[in-house]
């Protein structure tokens, strides 16, 4: 990713290198839906621990809530950035 | 009391607290980043380089690049503290973690700043 950004701030043929491979190649596709989907997994189980800071659904229930939440969102981003990424 | 060394912060606590507020600003960087790419259509390298160029954007750039250094260490030291008994295998593995989050900070700060 940081080798991505490198090159395609380095000059208008890195850009379109980069612009190119990312829409071409298969596997930088694949590489690029899987750490969106990561990220976005993090991101959305991050917030559900902040929220739990605020001392906000630490109870049984409300942790059994917060998974399910946390597992459909993050379903709905992963395939968001699945349509983006192809 | 168990004395650690090659945690983030001087106590637990300042650990969990920067790995809070890191956390913050990576989740606004992100979504600020999710918000450029939907609303450029037809980016180009003149406004890809462009978005770089502000000083504001550099700023953000590398206090995410350095709130994402501390979270990465504070998470991963976790990780590792749970996981990693053999003191040999964990002291390397939190070795190559904060390496590898030293280079890339110096690796951004050349990319936001340098040629």
């Amino acid at each position: 990713m940081f080798w991505a950004l490198d090159v395609s701030l380095s000059s208008q043929e890195g850009f379109e290198a980069v612009k190119g491979t990312l829409q071409e190649s298969f596997f930088a596709k694949l590489v690029l839906w899987g750490m969106l989907s990561a990220l976005a997994y993090h991101l959305v189980a991050g917030v559900k621990h902040l929220i739990m800071d605020l001392d906000i659904g630490v109870t049984l229930e409300g942790g059994m809530r917060g998974a399910q939440l946390t597992l459909a969102i993050s379903a709905i981003l992963v395939v968001l950035a699945g349509v983006w990424v192809w | 009391m168990v004395t650690n060394i090659t945690n983030f912060g001087r106590s637990g606590l300042s650990d969990w607290l920067m790995q809070r507020a890191s956390a913050v600003v990576l989740a606004l960087y992100t979504l600020y980043m999710v918000g450029f790419f939907l609303t450029t259509s037809h980016l180009d390298y003149a406004t890809w380089s462009g978005l770089f160029q502000g000083t504001g954007m550099r700023i953000f750039s590398l206090l995410a690049l350095i709130s994402l250094a501390a979270h990465a260490w504070i998470g991963l030291w976790t990780v590792s503290t749970d996981y990693i008994k053999p003191t040999g295998i964990r002291l390397g593995f939190q070795v190559v973690v904060i390496l590898a989050m030293f280079a890339y900070l110096v690796w951004g700060v050349q990319v936001l700043w340098g040629a």
